[in-house]
């Protein structure tokens, strides 16, 4: 019987975290303070971050230890398997190898405490006494909640008032872990009393939960801030999961050809590939994917969907005034919105051609996850669902050509607390208009000649 | 013709948030504005530019859509600067 897991011993561990900023084939510009037009430095980011997490956001050195106390707790769960998914390659009846790292395993069920973990622990260290974050639907909360519970620090989630009423299960399990839990605004902080002043019924956004959650950290000398994604000391903490992976191919001879994640912010894709990525930039031939959300079929045909010409982060895909006319470019919008939260890391190794970026209709996602659940057991959470998407489709290609191709992907987290959105699925919601074709055709005539912006890129 | 009260109550998984929201939700996120990915989530389910449009003027549009996007670091910077101001110095932390 060939093995399914392909486990490593806790001994095993990677010791070091991997920083991709020291192979960046595009060196990363630091971003600027918004009021000197100065680069950041550690001061202007000292209010909210303990010194110990800002040197590590600015590194460049490609290797940082692990602390000792951060395996402690990272080994409830990790190593994770890496695991085989021979019945889901029965299924698609395709001669590729298809691997996941399995990240439901943890106690949060998801990728997100790799992170969590760490930054508590640094903060513990630091002297911090409180940490606060925003939290959506209670993901990163939840995770950052545990992770408090593991160093006995105090955490303090704002959560967005629309999902705290509508995620009972995650506030719950972040005050299992003893955190705090407020619906965001709320009466805690000058921002959320300002909010509620003006409009009590508010439900909420991230913007006024992050608002909240740095008011709380800037206006108390023992509290600071932790964030789930996006940032490099978050991606860095990730990389524990390719360096796993890697390790665990070695043992059994098998190197990807493909590795694929979902992408929101950008850490659990980063955390698989950046280790691989390191590869690819020195030479080795990969496919690297990182899949996104989208709605609407039709917006993943043409060019515009994977035109990447323009700079990421300071301006718009497109210049200004292309709107005010009678038609909006609807494309336009959803390859543009791509960028907005991405890692930048993610999104200049995008520029420089090292990933790939794949949008994937929901539809499309809800019917891999169910093909998924029904062939390997595990309900993944909807957005690890588009990955298993993108890896269906190139396990399909792999049959096709006749290759026997290695598909690797993150399967980031369960979806047990989610299951609001298989209900969706199944009843038939997600989808009732079809975009006529012809709007899709004047979109792309409407793109055709307009200017693009220049590109950094090492290209 | 849209049916504003139904359309109102129709739910989506948002990205951001990773649950599902009403569209009179995804309407005003942006203090009161639209989200700017309003046209990539809702496009499957109605004409979401000729709701745009009938709703908002072209600079309105123009501005929700296309947020002058900032990296997450200075958008961190900015609540920090904004935080000081209003809370001038450290108060005991909220209980």
């Amino acid at each position: 019987m060939e093995a399914k897991k392909i486990l490593l011993t806790e001994d095993e561990m990677p010791r070091q975290w991997y920083n991709i900023l020291a192979d960046m084939p595009t060196p990363m510009q630091p971003p600027l303070h918004p009021g000197t037009g100065q680069p950041v430095g550690p001061d202007d980011l000292a209010p909210i971050f303990p010194m110990n997490l800002i040197e590590q956001e600015v590194s460049t050195e490609r290797w940082i230890d692990i602390p000792e106390e951060v395996l402690e707790v990272l080994r409830i769960w990790r190593p994770s398997p890496l695991v085989r998914a021979y019945a889901l390659e029965k299924a698609l009846d395709t001669p590729a190898r298809i691997y996941y790292k399995n990240e439901s395993y943890s106690p949060p069920g998801s990728h997100k405490p790799n992170t969590a973990v760490p930054q508590a622990y640094y903060n513990k260290i630091a002297g911090t006494k409180r940490i606060t974050t925003e939290t959506g639907a209670g993901q990163w909360g939840s995770a950052l909640s545990f992770a408090g519970a593991m160093y006995g620090i105090e955490i303090v989630v704002f959560m967005v008032k629309i999902s705290y009423q509508q995620k009972p299960y995650r506030r719950l399990m972040m005050n299992t872990w003893g955190a705090t839990c407020y619906a965001s605004p709320s009466t805690k902080t000058e921002s959320g009393r300002k909010i509620l002043e003006k409009d009590p019924d508010t439900p909420g956004s991230l913007g006024i939960a992050i608002s909240e959650a740095v008011e709380a950290a800037v206006s108390d000398e023992n509290t600071k801030y932790a964030l789930g994604s996006v940032l490099n000391h978050v991606m860095l903490h990730q990389t524990v999961i390719g360096l796993e992976a890697q390790k665990q191919l070695e043992k059994i001879g098998d190197y990807p050809d493909i590795v694929i994640g979902c992408a929101g912010g950008g850490s659990n894709f980063a955390g698989l590939s950046f280790p691989f990525a390191r590869d690819k930039i020195f030479g080795k031939d990969i496919k690297i994917i990182a899949v996104e959300p989208m709605s609407c079929p039709t917006m993943t045909r043409g060019p515009f969907a994977y035109d990447f010409g323009d700079t990421v982060q300071k301006t718009p895909l497109l210049p200004m005034y292309t709107l005010g006319h009678d038609f909006i470019p609807a494309p336009i919008h959803a390859g543009g919105l791509r960028y907005h939260g991405m890692a930048p890391t993610v999104s200049q190794l995008i520029l420089d051609n090292i990933i790939e970026p794949l949008a994937v209709h929901q539809l499309e996602t809800f019917e891999a996850g169910v093909l998924f659940a029904r062939t390997e057991g595990i309900i993944a959470a909807p957005e690890t669902n588009h990955a298993i998407a993108s890896v269906i489709r190139e396990a399909k290609k792999a049959k096709e050509e006749g290759k026997e191709k290695v598909i690797l992907f993150n399967m980031s987290g369960h979806g047990l607390i989610d299951l609001a959105a298989y209900d969706a699925y199944f009843s038939g919601k997600l989808y009732d208009y079809e975009l006529p074709e012809e709007e899709i055709e004047r979109a792309l005539r409407v793109i055709e000649p307009l200017p693009k912006p220049k590109v950094a890129t090492s290209k | 013709m849209i049916n504003e009260e139904e359309l109102d109550k129709k739910s989506l998984r948002c990205p951001k948030l990773g649950g599902e929201v009403p569209f009179s939700y995804c309407k005003i996120v942006q203090d009161g504005r639209p989200c700017e990915r309003i046209m990539v989530c809702w496009e499957v389910f109605l004409d979401i530019e000729a709701y745009l449009r009938d709703h908002y003027t072209p600079s309105e549009i123009e501005h929700f859509l296309h947020p002058t996007p900032k990296d997450k670091l200075t958008t961190l910077i900015d609540i920090i600067e904004q935080a000081k101001k209003s809370s001038g110095k450290k108060k005991p932390p909220p209980k």
